[in-house]
């Protein structure tokens, strides 16, 4: 065709010059995308710092400081909102703990959880999940965000005056953006493989996975949350361990009715002031087993009986009863009581009404009336602890009545409405120990099912004063 | 030529300047700022493009050049008013038509002529008349307002090449083109006539930032005149679009902002783009010697479009100006302003102002956040005439047409992931159904036009009378029938040479574009309740003068039309349901009138003046009726169903957004005997409205969205106050253009340059209003702060722009 057009010389020039430099104007390929990882390595600001920094307030944080931290938290089914919830890397963890002034609790008491460390970002946006996946690896830059420490959870997000007093809001997601440097390492958040009954002993923030959960029966046949309500509902496994399971009331899976057990993946979070399991997917529990057969919600029987009285003659922390179940299924206690009658009174004095206790089958359940003196005279935690007033403070001259769920005697020690000083039942300084031979409660109180210590003996007891903790032996009893 | 059409010849030989200017498409950076995008309703219906951005993409500055205006009162309006969104008599271009070749030419899907459809072929298109309204128009009924006919036959072109290179920094930067026409003896028979041309235009971004353009157009004709004609031609563009701002992004980031773009890699990426591959074959056969002045024709069209727009699936809006990071939202916050934020935010977009695309690239993303979805339709069109033109006795003409065609349009979307990697339809995720659609339209019409005309000295009268049946359906399925019937009648009383009046009545059915007829085509076939033409009346009286050094033309008009309807998509909030809706109004009866005034004045042989003056009134003349349709398959609380009936839209008497009501026009010209010339243009423009939000005018509107019950004590004053913007501010503009020719043995050189709004004023073509809030209380809160979350966007007018071209013809 181009030959129609007679071009001189400068003309065909002009218009093959300009054919060949007038390219395509909008290019249909483009540079690959690269993660924009961060290159340089700042020292990062400890914990403890960043804690101190805050205060009892919220604090502007005007320095360059950097944190880091693994996104453990993700809004892709609606779980979490406006924020992100990070652990410390490895980096970032030794650098909390070169800053740390106290090693370790205290070596006494219970074992109690060091405050977490895991650290939360209020940030403005839906979907966040897809900017900053769970996994991903991200270290902020601090300076000009604000802080705040939140019930012992360090929060960042920016400064949002209430009432002339400044509180913390969410941080505009173009803004995070700019904060943010990912960091492109293999590290991934340990994932720690636990039960239920060992959950506190872990730090807030951690990943768990248990090989099985389940709603607890009564639980199995509602959905996990309605519309707009968060809910707290109790996980149990087959040892009847317990937890609670966190369900916001606009995940997307609220309506699901778990009735199956399954091992669950989930973020050992807190929520409402509660330390709760909060899964991110529904799919994090797979319930593809039959939940074991729970023990009903609570079971009368005379398996369960009182077996041994303590009042120990050098410490009265140690008093404590002893109650054994000698069925083969556990018992759980719901509305049983352990009613004292102290003294004379024909009228009870004070009554313990179980709540959640259970009882395993041969096994016994403590009640002391001082956690501390009790563990710190035995060696082992209490299974309950009561008042001085209950029958577990009993200066071993009260009768104990141990009641069913029905309010029936299912076993008896002493003789209510009469005073026990000097009778078969008196273990003043001593002790109360059930006899062997005996497999079940009693409705009525029989002295020969007994050996029974005092310090003045006389009507078929022995005197005998008794000392913790060697003359003892709580947790345990023998059974022919 | 008939007198009462208005041949290009009359125009002014020297606007025929062409030349060329060598220029590239300039890597210039980029130095727009930033650019905000609200969630960009979609309108379609019988109103046509009221919120059709795209209607800058069919503008070029040549085609004023080449039509043949009938007075100056036309040339102003052509050549300034339109790119102002001015709109003619009150009616949306959808009402204009065009026939090429004598087939008409707007589109089955959208009702309107679709310009890009031939784009960059202006060497070709000299050949144009534009009629006024209902006017005769020979042999085809064309629609209800303007109708410009376009000749493209080889023989009538000018004999010679002509190279053209133009520079502009409007739409394009670069613009080249060179044509050839001419003749080739073949012995005994009737010459062979041909035309060749081609074309490009090249533009790294127009007056907005990111809008890059890129257009190619092949043309090829031959004809044996009074024999055959055959031509063809291909037009290829790709181009990037401007969104709508509100006011809070204009004052944060200016007025040449774009959020459609951002940066990847360090390389710039669009994330809108238009895409057009259009082609067209037309051939035409006379019969004379067997039938004097009657033709037969047949035209085939084939091709694609598609629009592309990047979506987040899941994920964060990737939009930079989504109103969730603009500080109006922080500041406006419901439980306290967050002053910090905003700021933070203000500051953030000032730095940032472009789409992060290196942040939505997450690798650890199990489906892909973002997608890149492109609209494509597929289109097949055939059409075949009979027309004739017919003068058997002295002062009788007969002519008309009869008109077949058949149209098809394949719509489905490709959605890509953002490495530009397919992504298929996976039935399990519900997500994606935003996504995936893909169905077939089909349209067969057949058409028929007859025109009677009687001439005397003193009187003209015509009559036509048209009538169409036309079939479609959606997949095949539920068929469509509709027909429409029109007629007209016009007169012309010579009252002597020098001085006329015209007098044009014309009733009948206008039918909208189909896409407009279904409520969500993507879904199913459901149609808009009791679909059928809108019914027209319109009438006009004008009277023109035409004295040695005066001349011009005064005319009244009336067009009512009953019945349309329209439809909308957005999210919204309502008392009843939040949710994504298409809005249906159905119902929509409206009625322009006003008149006109163009003057010129010979001031001397060198000088002229031109004057132009429009004023009109737009109204809706009743109520109407809203329905919102939405998916309620998604489990919805309070078990409303779709459609949701928010019964009358309360705008009667209230005015309708058609452009500037008052329209005014003064042009000063200069001819220099020595070749060369220069006109000068002001224009005001006052009285644009706002393209409502109907949902305001609804009762549901003022209901508490907690009880459920009427709002109480909400004077009239206050519902008003709610529904109505201010105007749109009155506007100046000033333009200038110059040429220059010289012509040399048989060599014609030309140079011309014209700059728009020379004083670079602000100024808004249009808005429309945010219908996210849909109820009285929200929208209310919003407002009390001066700066709303879901604020009222605007189309920014072009700012100072230039358009040089240079040709040269041998």
């Amino acid at each position: 065709m181009i030959y129609l057009f007679r071009f001189s010389g400068f003309w065909g020039g002009a218009i093959s010059l300009s054919a060949l430099l007038l390219t395509a104007c909008i290019p249909h390929q483009y540079p690959d995308f690269t993660l924009n990882c961060a290159q340089d390595a700042p020292n990062l600001t400890a914990w403890s710092e960043l804690a101190a920094l805050a205060g009892d307030g919220v604090v502007a944080v005007s320095d360059s400081l950097w944190i880091e931290g693994i996104v453990v938290s993700s809004d892709r089914q609606g779980q979490y909102f406006g924020e992100l919830i990070l652990q410390p890397t490895t980096r970032q963890a030794a650098f909390n703990a070169a800053a740390q002034n106290v090693s370790t609790p205290s070596s006494t008491g219970p074992y109690v959880a060091p405050p977490s460390q895991a650290w939360v970002l209020q940030v403005e946006g839906f979907s966040l999940f897809q900017r900053y996946p769970p996994g991903s690896i991200w270290r902020l830059q601090l300076k000009d965000l604000s802080l705040e420490v939140k019930r012992g959870i360090l929060q960042v997000g920016s400064t949002w005056p209430v009432f002339g007093n400044p509180a913390l809001g969410r941080l505009p997601l173009g803004v995070l953006s700019t904060k943010m440097q990912r960091i492109c390492t293999d590290e991934s958040p340990p994932l720690v493989h636990t039960h239920l009954g060992a959950l506190d002993t872990l730090t807030l923030g951690s990943w768990v996975v248990l090989d099985s959960a389940a709603l607890t029966p009564e639980l199995r046949d509602t959905p996990l949350a309605t519309e707009g309500v968060d809910s707290f509902k109790t996980l149990i496994d087959c040892q009847e361990r317990t937890a609670e399971l966190w369900t916001s009331g606009y995940a997307d899976f609220r309506d699901s009715v778990p009735a199956q057990m399954g091992s669950m993946r989930a973020l050992w979070w807190v929520r409402n002031q509660k330390k709760v399991l909060v899964m991110e997917r529904y799919s994090d529990w797979t319930q593809h087993e039959v939940p074991c057969p729970q023990v009903p919600h609570t079971l009368e029987t005379d398996a369960v009986f009182i077996s041994e009285l303590a009042d120990p003659v050098n410490d009265t922390k140690g008093r404590f009863i002893e109650l054994y179940n000698h069925g083969d299924v556990v018992v759980p206690l719901r509305d049983w009581s352990l009613v004292r009658y102290t003294n004379d009174a024909s009228v009870p004095s004070h009554t313990l009404r179980f709540t959640t206790q259970r009882i395993q089958p041969h096994s016994t359940l403590v009640i002391g009336v001082d956690e501390a003196g009790f563990a710190s005279l035995y060696g082992r935690a209490l299974d309950l602890l009561a008042t001085t007033s209950s029958a577990a403070g009993s200066n071993g001259d009260d009768n104990t009545v141990l009641l069913g769920p029905s309010g029936a005697v299912v076993d008896v020690f002493g003789v209510p409405g009469v005073d026990g000083t000097g009778t078969a039942s008196d273990y003043e300084d001593g002790r109360a120990i059930r006899r062997a031979y005996i497999t079940r409660g009693y409705s009525q109180y029989e002295p020969s099912q007994w050996r029974v210590f005092n310090r003045r003996g006389g009507a078929g007891t022995t005197q005998q004063t008794h000392t913790a903790p060697g003359d003892f032996s709580p947790f345990v009893h023998e059974v022919d | 030529m008939d007198q009462l059409l208005f041949s290009r010849d009359h125009r002014h030989s020297t606007l025929r300047l062409w030349g060329w200017v060598l220029f590239f498409c300039t890597w210039a950076p980029l130095w727009g700022q930033e650019e905000l995008e609200p969630e960009l309703p979609v309108l379609e219906g019988s109103s046509g493009g009221l919120l059709e951005p795209d209607l800058w993409a069919d503008f070029d500055p040549l085609q004023p050049l080449l039509q043949a205006y009938p007075d100056g009162m036309m040339r102003t309006v052509f050549f300034d008013w339109g790119a102002v969104f001015y709109r003619w008599q009150g009616l949306e271009t959808a009402f204009q038509s065009v026939s090429m070749a004598g087939f008409g030419m707007n589109h089955p899907s959208h009702g309107r002529a679709s310009w890009s459809d031939w784009g960059g072929l202006n060497d070709l298109m000299r050949n144009q008349t534009l009629v006024l309204g209902t006017q005769n128009r020979g042999t085809l009924w064309g629609q209800w307002s303007l109708h410009t006919d376009i000749e493209l036959t080889p023989s009538l072109q000018r004999p010679g090449t002509q190279v053209t290179l133009s520079a502009s920094n409007r739409t394009y930067q670069t613009r080249t083109a060179i044509t050839r026409n001419g003749r080739m003896d073949l012995g005994q028979s009737d010459p062979l006539y041909y035309s060749v041309s081609a074309s490009g235009r090249w533009g790294q971004q127009g007056l907005v930032a990111g809008t890059p353009y890129e257009a190619y157009a092949f043309y090829a004709g031959l004809e044996r005149k009074d024999r055959w004609t055959i031509q063809g031609f291909s037009v290829r563009q790709d181009r990037g679009v401007s969104a709508p701002l509100t006011q809070e992004v204009i004052d944060l980031l200016g007025r040449t902002y774009n959020p459609y773009w951002g940066w990847q890699q360090g390389a710039v990426r669009h994330a809108r783009l238009r895409e057009l591959r259009k082609h067209t074959l037309m051939a035409q056969v006379p019969l004379h010697g067997v039938l004097e002045g009657v033709d037969l024709g047949l035209m085939h069209q084939w091709g694609q479009t598609g629009r592309s727009r990047l979506a987040g699936v899941d994920a964060p809006n990737p939009s930079p100006v989504y109103y969730r990071y603009l500080p109006a939202y922080f500041a406006q916050s419901p439980v306290g302003a967050q002053w910090d934020n905003a700021y933070q935010a203000a500051q953030h977009l000032q730095t940032h102002p472009q789409i992060p695309w290196d942040l939505l690239y997450e690798p650890l993303a199990e489906y892909p956040a973002y997608v890149l979805q492109t609209d494509r339709s597929e289109e097949s069109w055939t059409q075949g005439y009979l027309r004739w033109n017919l003068n058997p006795v002295p002062r009788w003409r007969f002519s008309g047409s009869l008109v077949g065609s058949r149209y098809t349009q394949v719509d489905d979307s490709r959605v890509l992931d953002l490495s530009d990697q397919p992504l298929v339809d996976d039935p399990d995720r519900t997500e994606d159904d935003d996504f995936f659609y893909a169905y077939t339209l089909n349209q067969t019409k057949a058409q028929g036009y007859a025109e009677v005309q009687w001439n005397s000295p003193r009187l003209l009268v015509d009559l036509g009378l048209e009538a169409s049946l036309l079939t479609a359906d959606r997949n095949g399925v539920e068929p469509v029938d509709l027909s429409t019937e029109s007629w007209k009648i016009n007169g012309l009383y010579r009252f002597s040479g020098r001085h006329w009046a015209r007098f044009s009545w014309a009733q009948g059915d206008h039918l909208p574009g189909w896409n407009s007829w279904w409520v969500d085509a993507r879904r199913h076939s459901g149609r808009v309740p009791g679909l059928a033409p809108l019914q027209m009346r319109r009438a006009a009286l004008s009277y023109e003068y035409r004295w040695p050094d005066h001349s011009g033309r005064l005319t009244a008009f009336q067009v009512k039309s009953l019945g349309g309807f329209e439809r909308q998509f957005y999210y919204t909030q309502t008392a009843w349901l939040s949710d994504l809706v298409q809005e249906v109004t159905t119902g929509i009866n409206t009625r322009v009138r006003g008149v006109e005034w163009g003057h010129s004045w010979l001031l001397s042989p060198e000088w002229t003046l031109d004057l132009a003056l429009a004023l009109m009134e737009a109204r809706y003349t009743s109520d109407a009726a809203l329905e919102l349709y939405f998916d309620d398959s998604a489990a919805l609380a309070g078990a409303v169903t779709s459609p949701l009936d928010f019964g009358a839209v309360r705008w009667k008497e209230q005015p309708q957004a058609v452009g500037p009501k008052q329209a005014a026009g003064l042009s000063l010209n200069y001819r220099s005997p020595r070749y060369w010339w220069a006109s000068m243009r002001w224009h005001r423009f006052a009285q644009a409205q706002l393209a409502p939000a109907k949902l305001r005018f609804t009762d549901p509107f003022f209901l508490d969205a907690e009880t459920l019950l009427p709002l109480q004590g909400i004077t009239p004053q206050q519902a008003q106050a709610v529904r109505n913007h201010p105007d749109l501010p009155t506007t100046y503009l000033t333009h200038l253009s110059a040429g220059k020719s010289w012509l040399k043995n048989n060599h014609y050189l030309s140079v011309f340059l014209s700059v728009n709004n020379l004083l670079d004023t602000d100024y808004f073509t249009g808005g429309f209003q945010s219908s996210r809030l849909g109820t009285y209380t929200a929208q209310l809160q919003d407002l009390k702060g001066g700066r709303p979350i879901f604020g009222t966007s605007y189309w920014l007018g072009a700012r100072r722009n230039f358009f040089l071209n240079l040709s040269y013809r041998f």
